[in-house]
């Protein structure tokens, strides 16, 4: 069952598709074509099409006959237009509605995939071991044989760390390379000898793993965790859209409310008709920018969720009358000339991070109460009731100081709450792991002060559109 | 009709086995090809070199975000309307609504004539006007309720384009072949180079495409450069002396490959590496 082998991939095959497919194998005259007919109908965005070639190589090529198997299958298919002959169980939801495009089986998320990522066989515990470490591979190489070497790269490395098909092939590419040249070093002859067969029984363990594991569920990036999300161009350009649509959004709202009628004008205007009113003056809508303070934690923990939030926010900032930016650790400084004189955002948050090294103290562990009470003594700060302020913090305050159950640090954050017109803390820590250890979330939250979870793309998105509905 | 390689070749268009495959395909089915891939990987032109190809009209509609169902379609003639009730042509007000008083757009051209429809980056367009295609590429028709509802004529061999600004809609996307062009490997970036630029050096157009390629790789550049800009580039260096792909002097020629701030920046830092390395 060809098509059947392809939706527990997770192709969604309509009956509609795969009568497409019937009639365009007829056209086709060589394998090759076939295979592309095949793919270019089932495929609905570049990871199912970039996915069908692999899923071809390691599965469908395999299978002997798989032309003649895939031709009996659409042939039984295609009678399903002939209702006493419907002898396929599809052919019941055919035979009901025949034009029914009906999805049949399969587990695809659908449209809306985004960099597709194979979480079926993520293992969160080899992830946390994330490691680039070529040696343990060399190691088993040599002490348990290449079957044991070969077992290391596929399970360890490329189903923990892949983020796609063809990530898998990538990473495997890396890691025989740096074998090959750890061997080099050693011995060029056992290089030769060797990775041939590692090669050969890498590739065999890795269609073993494809082929058991079909149900590889398709997840969007959107709802990826920042955890495995890789600070790539790809991630920075989908932020980069994410906050182009959130500006434009608000920037549509914004021309799409109504007017009123300004009635001096329109009077005005229309003197010349004899007082007809013929044209009307409508009020212009008066946009009322607010201002926009950000406040980043850049401890090791949450700086790549910063980096992540910036890219959105050096969009969305012409929305804004003015943006502040400032970055706390266990103190806290305003690196708003470095947002505002940096070519790129890459360059501001580069330079930004870079002005960390005149800092004498706090750059270690964070310490809310010292960094607030700095950022709220800075002399540059427009805090007004027109301000937004958006922190984004995991609210773990290490340093901190705590007096009857309550972190010192809750009188500054009530301070910024009352002082501006909006207080919104994005947190980029897993909602279970909050209130542990350090973190002081809950006070936080029963001061008022709303604390929302984003540790996702379209988390942050939920979030920013919250915020933003204050602005349009 | 049949597609096939040399007939894009004829085009200008050098297009591999795949491409040439889902193109006859789409044309033999009568459906839609969506093409999606990083700016400037020949989407556009493959569907100028298939009118050109298949010697058909090539109609083109340039989405943009507020594109209504009007400015593809068509809308009623008021002014003519207008004139036929002062000249007192027409009594009957639903005279007035018929064919003669409206004027045809892109799509309705399309259907009425041979024709390649080249719908340019659809993702730009909102999610009312992709729903509005639906009817359009899925039963070559179009309903216009003056008018009722008008089969196509002769059915254009339709091509969508997007560059991933926003999701296309599952139900488009089922309703059209997929394509995905991703930048052409080394062989196929050297023949477009040379097809565009005969006189050009071999060992010039490897340089370029090394250089190329070593920008595309990274993982820090939002907008490679394109087929289009490495061609841009190679006709600099063709103007100003090879020595301007040199480590020392490139970076005064980023400009033509790579469009803005952030990736400037990151591609100095990249090459300067290179070059200190």
């Amino acid at each position: 069952m060809i098509l059947q082998l392809l939706r527990d991939y997770g192709y969604t095959i309509t009956v509609d598709e795969a009568i497409e497919i019937y009639r365009s194998t007829a056209m086709c005259s060589t394998p090759d074509e076939i295979k592309t007919a095949i793919k270019t109908i089932i495929s609905k965005n570049k990871e199912e099409f970039v996915m069908f070639d692999e899923i071809f190589e390691q599965v469908l090529a395999k299978q002997r006959n798989w032309l003649q198997e895939l031709n009996n299958e659409l042939v039984e298919i295609n009678r399903g237009y002939i209702p006493h002959e419907l002898t396929h169980p599809d052919m019941e939801l055919l035979q009901a509605n025949p034009s029914c495009p009906q999805p049949i089986g399969g587990i695809a998320v659908g449209a809306g995939t985004g960099l597709a990522t194979i979480t079926g066989l993520v293992d969160p515990e080899s992830l946390l071991q994330f490691q680039s470490n070529y040696k343990q591979v060399f190691k088993k190489l040599m002490t348990e044989g290449v079957s044991a070497a070969a077992d290391t790269i596929v399970n360890r490395y490329l189903t923990a760390f892949a983020t796609n098909f063809q990530e898998i092939f990538k990473t495997k590419e890396k890691i025989l390379d740096h074998v090959a040249q750890v061997l080099n070093q050693i011995n060029p002859l056992v290089k030769r000898q060797v990775m041939g067969l590692l090669e050969e029984e890498v590739n065999r363990q890795l269609a073993e793993v494809i082929s058991k594991n079909p149900k590889l569920k398709i997840q969007s990036l959107e709802n990826l965790d920042f955890m495995l999300l890789q600070d790539t161009a790809e991630v920075r350009k989908r932020l980069y859209l994410l906050g182009k649509k959130l500006a434009s959004q608000v920037k549509r709202k914004q021309v799409k409310g109504k007017h009123s009628i300004d009635m001096r004008k329109t009077i005005r205007a229309n003197l010349q008709n004899g007082g007809v009113f013929l044209d009307l003056k409508l009020k212009k809508r008066r946009k009322e920018r607010p201002r926009l303070i950000v406040l980043t934690d850049v401890s090791p923990s949450t700086v790549y969720a910063t980096r992540l939030f910036l890219t959105v926010i050096e969009e969305i900032k012409t929305l804004f009358q003015n943006v502040q930016y400032f970055e706390f650790i266990g103190s806290c400084i305003n690196v708003t000339s470095e947002y505002k004189d940096g070519s790129s955002i890459n360059e501001s948050i580069e330079n930004a991070l870079s002005k960390w090294s005149l800092v004498n103290s706090g750059k270690q562990s964070s310490n809310y109460q010292l960094a607030l009470q700095q950022f709220l003594q800075d002399e540059h700060l427009k805090l007004t009731p027109s301000t937004i302020v958006i922190m984004l913090g995991d609210l773990r305050d290490w340093l901190g100081g705590w007096r009857n159950g309550k972190p010192l640090s809750l009188n500054s954050f009530v301070k910024i709450r009352d002082q501006s017109r909006l207080f919104f803390v994005l947190n980029p820590e897993f909602h279970s792991n909050w209130n542990t250890g350090d973190s002081i979330v809950s006070h936080i939250q029963n001061s008022g002060i709303q604390v929302q979870e984003v540790t996702t793309i379209s988390q942050l998105e939920d979030s920013l559109k919250f915020i933003l509905s204050a602005v349009s | 009709m049949m597609i096939n390689q040399e007939m894009l070749k004829e085009q200008h268009y050098i297009a591999d086995q795949q491409t040439t495959t889902v193109t006859d395909i789409a044309t033999r089915l009568e459906k839609p090809i969506l093409v999606e891939g990083p700016p400037g990987t020949g989407k556009t032109t493959l569907a100028k070199a298939i009118a050109g190809a298949t010697q058909k009209q090539l109609i083109r509609i340039q989405c943009y975000e507020g594109i209504t169902a009007e400015q593809v379609i068509g809308e009623f003639n008021y002014s003519k309307q207008l004139l036929a009730i002062q000249m007192g042509k027409n009594t009957d007000i639903n005279d007035l609504f018929t064919a003669e008083y409206f004027i045809n757009r892109p799509l309705l051209i399309a259907m009425n004539t041979p024709s390649v429809l080249l719908i340019d980056e659809i993702d730009r367009a909102d999610e009312e006007f992709e729903a509005f295609l639906l009817e359009a590429l899925g039963e070559f028709q179009i309903t216009v309720p003056e008018l009722g509802t008008i089969p196509a004529k002769h059915k254009p061999i339709v091509v969508l384009t997007s560059n991933g600004t926003r999701e296309i809609s599952h139900a488009l996307r089922r309703r059209s072949l997929y394509l995905y062009l991703d930048y052409p490997d080394t062989l196929k970036e050297k023949q477009i180079i040379q097809t565009h630029i005969p006189q050009i050096d071999l060992m010039l157009v490897d340089k370029i495409i090394r250089t190329v390629q070593r920008l595309r790789n990274s993982d820090k550049i939002a907008n490679p450069p394109s087929v289009a800009e490495t061609i841009e580039f190679a006709k600099a260096l063709m103007i100003l002396g090879e020595e301007f792909i040199e480590p020392e002097k490139i970076t005064q020629l980023t400009g033509i490959l790579l469009k803005t701030a952030s990736d400037h920046y990151e591609a100095n830092k990249l090459l300067s590496k290179q070059s200190t390395n």
